[in-house]
């Protein structure tokens, strides 16, 4: 039997039925080809859609404030202004500064937790625990991953909150900061907390996956020339994992940036500048991100230039996470090449 | 002397029931009402036999011989009566008559304004001809939903009110959302929801869209502190200073010492808006303060923080804050209902154009006796 009459044999493709014009079998899988390409397009153009509307809605209050929509302040007060001059006299000065800075700090504290955490659970997954072991470890890891975010920004409420107000701010240190913000708990730390915990499972998956996908060549070569389980692990695994732990830290990280309920809840309500003068004081203010401010003040779609500048803050958001997710292919690339020409 | 003013006053009521049994004449929705045991007037009540006054109003009755007590029921509302006993109830809420039922000739009489009124009629001495007339409600079955959503202040108010008008129509679906006054009347006007609840009155050009607002009681706002909070009383200046950021140690105002952590309101709030209409003149409540979405999540923040003060519906203060003073004046839903604490204002439920079909009879409803019921017992009548 050569080779064409086998494949004729399995698909059950005979000489007659190539030869008819049209059949049944060749109709479907045309069929569901072209549905398969329609169904990737609409993929595709649904995103586009999705990009070209945030944006479009954002245009006017990006035109009214320019570059100090980014680089300005005072969200709150704004935000009140404008919903109470309603459509009779609309009031366009927005500036999402602290909702940016809130963002960026509790996203980086909470890569700065979870980069080492969760590459050193990925390593004991990957590496040190036993088999036994390694089965439950792991679906407990991925179920971390499914619970709901805003379980953790109950837990984060009255847990976190209430542990850090009893443990690190008193009275007297409240008051002394009371002119400019008001200290109860509620904070960036928290935040950096709980948005660890929910950050960290997936990053932990990831990052397994990449120690898993070294060749087992390199490993195996490693320990016969008698180098070390523990230095193998940190002078070839590591390093030739690197490029996939980086790239599940930035995922990680566009994750993070689009977290919203969970930090409304844990962050505090108010669209504060943490002020890094403050000293140790600094993580124990205040803060609100993009995506928490968009739940906060979103009853104020509708009016037109609070839905605006709300579709400003998804831009942002939107924005945020494109470069990331680029940043994340493109590291990936770049070290996977670097790995493979040592 | 006294035994002959007894007798003196005890013949009468003896005497009146046989005297005038005869004459007296029950008519309902026009049908006169046969009773096998005539109808008999006692101070000034008339009482009729339980099983003919009941059955022509369409109520089930339930007989417990041995606690001689009588149920009756009908579409959701109930009464009972025990015999020779001036305590009654009217759904589930005591009621003290002031002639009891009783046992003559051996059939049990109710006294038929207060069981006819129970269920939902309404009822007229006609003294010229003897003649009670009894009108029962009309009943139509009204069904569909309805839509309600804003103020998180009316909220609890309304869902009391949607509880009870689905039990009486068994057939009416009502939802009821959150979100605050501004998002009741914006949902109202872009008829998002049949009905916007605000527990603020209508700016000139909402009135101009065309939105009616119906006035559905009245509620007092609170200002509230942790209830381990030694600060009992404030005046209306020291209110506003503190929440515009001026005054911002507790111990200015007889307090520890110890930061004042200020709650406020998201920007649609009404109660925000009364708040400000009410206390902070000109002044603008400060950057410091933290914002919540809802009645709710103020009440739990200042519950939850020894140095917490907010602002409240008057419904949402329960034990887990305290109502502080104004002015010496007690913040208290009795007291705004005495008329002492001034800081009233009131619920609306706002519409699109006047309130027609399901949304009419609902807002009827709540303007009659049942639903007015309803909302004194914890807020005050529409003036």
């Amino acid at each position: 039997m050569n080779a064409v009459d086998l494949v004729r044999a399995r698909t059950g493709e005979t000489l007659i039925v190539r030869k008819r014009r049209w059949s049944w079998p060749a109709a479907r899988e045309k069929l569901v080809e072209s549905g398969l390409v329609a169904v990737t397009i609409f993929s595709g153009a649904v995103i586009l859609f999705i990009i070209f509307f945030v944006v479009e809605k954002a245009v006017p209050v990006l035109r009214h404030n320019g570059l100090s929509f980014i680089l300005g302040g005072g969200w709150d007060q704004q935000f009140y202004d404008a919903w109470v001059a309603g459509e009779a006299d609309p009031q366009w000065c927005f500036g999402a500064f602290p909702l940016i800075a809130g963002t960026v700090l509790t996203t980086g504290g909470a890569l700065t937790l979870t980069v080492p955490l969760g590459t050193g659970c990925a390593v004991f997954l990957a590496e040190l625990a036993p088999y036994w072991l390694r089965r439950p470890v792991e679906s407990m890891v991925r179920l971390l991953a499914g619970i709901p975010s805003v379980v953790f920004g109950l837990i984060g409420l009255l847990v976190v909150v209430p542990f850090i107000r009893a443990r690190f701010i008193s009275d007297a240190l409240a008051l002394r900061y009371i002119e400019q913000v008001a200290l109860d708990g509620q904070c960036i730390l928290a935040g950096t907390v709980v948005l660890t915990f929910m950050i960290l499972p997936f990053f932990i998956t990831l990052a397994t996956d990449a120690i898993n996908a070294v060749p087992r060549s390199y490993k195996e070569g490693s320990l016969a020339l008698g180098v070390t389980h523990w230095r193998t692990i940190k002078r070839l695994l590591l390093p030739v994992a690197a490029p996939g732990i980086v790239a599940g830290a930035i995922l990680a990280a566009a994750r993070a940036v689009g977290e919203a309920i969970a930090l409304a809840m844990v962050c505090g309500s108010v669209a504060f500048l943490p002020n890094p003068g403050h000293g140790l004081v600094f993580f124990l203010e205040p803060a609100r991100t993009l995506a928490s401010t968009i739940v906060d003040n979103a009853e104020g779609m509708g009016i037109a230039p609070l839905e605006s500048a709300l579709f400003g803050l998804g831009t942002l958001i939107l924005f945020a996470s494109l470069v990331l997710s680029l940043l994340a292919r493109l590291t990936f690339t770049r070290l996977q090449k670097g790995v493979q020409g040592r | 002397m006294a035994v002959l003013f007894l007798i003196l006053a005890v013949l009468p009521a003896l005497g009146m029931p046989t005297a005038q049994a005869a004459t007296i004449s029950v008519v309902i929705d026009g049908r006169p009402l046969a009773t096998d045991v005539a109808p008999v007037r006692e101070g000034g009540r008339v009482l009729v036999p339980m099983r003919a006054i009941f059955e022509a109003l369409g109520a089930k009755v339930n007989w417990d011989g041995a606690a001689k007590t009588v149920t009756a029921s009908k579409s959701g509302t109930s009464v009972r009566l025990t015999i020779n006993s001036r305590t009654a109830y009217r759904d589930g809420r005591f009621v003290t008559l002031d002639v009891p039922a009783r046992l003559v000739q051996n059939r049990t009489m109710v006294p038929i304004r207060f069981v006819s009124e129970a269920l939902g009629a309404q009822v007229d001495w006609l003294a010229a001809a003897n003649q009670v007339s009894i009108k029962t409600a009309p009943s139509v079955s009204l069904s569909g939903s309805l839509k309600l959503s804003g103020s998180t202040s009316v909220q609890p108010l309304a869902e009391d009110l949607a509880k009870a008008f689905m039990q009486k129509h068994p057939q009416v679906q009502i939802s009821i959302t959150g979100g605050g006054s501004g998002v009741g009347i914006k949902d109202a006007a872009e008829g998002r929801v049949n009905i916007g609840n605000a527990s603020r009155d209508l700016k000139a050009e909402e009135v101009a869209k065309g939105l009616v607002a119906t006035v559905i009681a009245r509620d007092a706002v609170a200002v509230v502190v942790h209830p381990s909070n030694p600060v009992n009383n404030l005046t209306k200046e020291q209110v506003k200073e503190i929440f515009s950021g001026k005054i911002t140690n507790w111990k200015a105002l007889g307090g520890k010492e110890a930061p004042i952590i200020v709650n406020s309101r998201t920007a649609p709030s009404g109660t925000l808006d009364f708040f400000v209409e009410s206390f902070m003149g000109e002044e603008k409540v400060t950057p410091t303060a933290k914002q919540h979405a809802s009645n709710g999540l103020v009440r739990q923040a200042v519950a939850a923080n020894p140095n917490g003060i907010g602002f409240l519906s008057m419904g949402y203060v329960d034990a887990s804050v305290k109502a502080v003073r104004i002015d010496g004046k007690e913040a208290s839903m009795a007291a705004a209902k005495a008329g002492t604490y001034p800081y009233v204002r009131n619920f609306n439920m706002v519409t699109k154009g006047e309130p027609s079909g399901l949304a009419k009879a609902f807002l009827d409803w709540i303007l009659g006796s049942e639903g007015q019921a309803i909302v004194t017992k914890e807020y005050l009548p529409p003036r």
